[in-house]
């Protein structure tokens, strides 16, 4: 068994310059390829200079005092908010839920397990909903009685489905971030970049799915 | 770098999930401080790193609910990944940052001629690691002081190991070549 100067260099950057730390197989074939290589020592000697720099970089400030409490604040600001919403916001968020609730079929179908790609796919389709029925919370819309019409939906057919959309696309976003690390951004270019036409077939299946549309009316009541 | 049991882990994320403020307010005294390193040494200027800091931790309370713990992440593991894709992102969005502006903490006790090394290097490192790849730099950041595994790296920045590994590698050859540059011209 020997070692390379390239492994050697690569075991430099991972395990550092204190060879005792390199898995125990290699320390011996480290020394005997280090004792016998000039140019080898050199690196060596560079790897040292760049860890002890490294490891006397390390000045960071204290935190302001008020971080805690400014995070604090802000997090109990969300809670008091997400309960004492007015009226009409209230009635809002709690169609939300309900919608959250009754769409919990659809994520079932749509998330088998989170994984990034079902993720994907899932935020597309949201996108693609929020995206032909132009969620408003005034629903009463040109965009939604066109809507209703080109499918022969009812009114409020169509309101159930903006609210649904509307909350799948939070409840995915939320996903996507949670579960897998998105970030916001990230989860919106991946909702931008999947919006593909392909998709109306999935959103024309929906709307077909009269039986689909009927629990969601029973379970939002 | 902080780290919980698998246990406290999950007591801790549970009761922030039922919004337990209490639990809420150690987690932030646990983790603000290793994320604030985080985001200062990725080049941020103290008030930035404690906005993304602000903004990570609050997401943990925002979505707490839906931890799963069925995944097996650790909150660091978690809390670490967001601070960084934050970082990341923001730092594809905009060229970032006056570091040289970033205030020294002041000593007055220590000598003028030690400041002034400690000055140079800080504004040497700074200058080399603002060279660096993004993902080398988080890469290195994470291995070296906050002292993560390779497997957990590969975790935070959602690669492999293999990858953590070559990232790591290029950062340190890239930076010794830089030192080594560095002490020719001087």
């Amino acid at each position: 068994m020997t070692m390379t100067p390239k492994q050697f260099e690569s075991y430099m950057a991972i395990y550092g310059t204190d060879i005792a730390l390199w898995p125990s197989n290699e320390q011996e074939l480290a020394k005997e390829l280090l004792a016998t290589s000039p140019q080898l020592r050199s690196l060596y000697q560079s790897q040292q200079t760049l860890d002890h720099t490294l490891a006397d970089y390390n000045d960071v400030p204290p935190l302001t005092t008020d971080l805690h409490d400014k995070i604090m604040a802000q997090a109990v600001s969300l809670s008091n908010s997400a309960q004492t919403d007015s009226p009409i916001r209230h009635n809002n968020s709690q169609q939300n839920k309900e919608s959250k609730a009754a769409i919990g079929k659809w994520l079932a179908f749509l998330l088998p397990s989170p994984q990034a790609g079902m993720i994907a796919a899932s935020l597309a389709l949201a996108a693609l909903l929020s995206h032909h029925l132009l969620f408003s919370n005034q629903s009463t819309n040109e965009d939604s009685i066109q809507l209703a019409a080109n499918n022969e939906l009812t009114m409020q057919q169509v309101i159930i489905l903006e609210d649904a959309s509307a909350a799948l696309e939070d409840e995915l976003l939320e996903l996507a971030q949670m579960n897998d690390g998105f970030s916001y951004d990230e989860a919106l270019i991946i909702l931008a970049q999947n919006s593909e036409p392909d998709l109306d077939i999935l959103l024309e299946e929906m709307l077909e799915d009269e039986e689909m549309l009927e629990a969601l009316e029973n379970d939002i009541g | 770098m902080v780290k919980l049991s698998a246990q406290d882990d999950q007591k801790l994320i549970q009761s922030i999930a039922q919004g337990d403020q209490a639990a809420f307010s150690q987690l932030i005294a646990l983790y603000s401080k290793p994320l604030f390193a985080l985001g200062y040494r990725m080049g941020y200027e103290q008030n930035q790193a404690e906005d993304l800091v602000q903004e990570t931790l609050i997401k943990l309370w925002k979505h707490a609910e839906k931890w799963d713990e069925t995944k097996g992440a650790a909150i660091s593991t978690w809390l670490y990944r967001v601070m960084t894709n934050a970082c990341l992102d923001d730092k594809r969005k905009k060229r970032m940052l006056a570091l040289d502006n970033i205030a020294e903490p002041e000593d007055k006790q220590a000598d003028a001629i030690q400041k002034l090394q400690q000055k140079e290097l800080k504004q040497q490192m700074d200058q080399l690691l603002e060279k660096l790849p993004e993902r080398q730099r988080a890469a290195l950041i994470l291995f070296h002081y906050e002292g993560f595994k390779q497997s957990e790296i590969a975790d935070i920045l959602e690669t492999s190991v293999k990858s953590v590994e070559s990232l790591l590698i290029r950062a340190k050859k890239q930076l010794r070549a830089a030192l080594e540059r560095k002490s020719h011209i001087l």
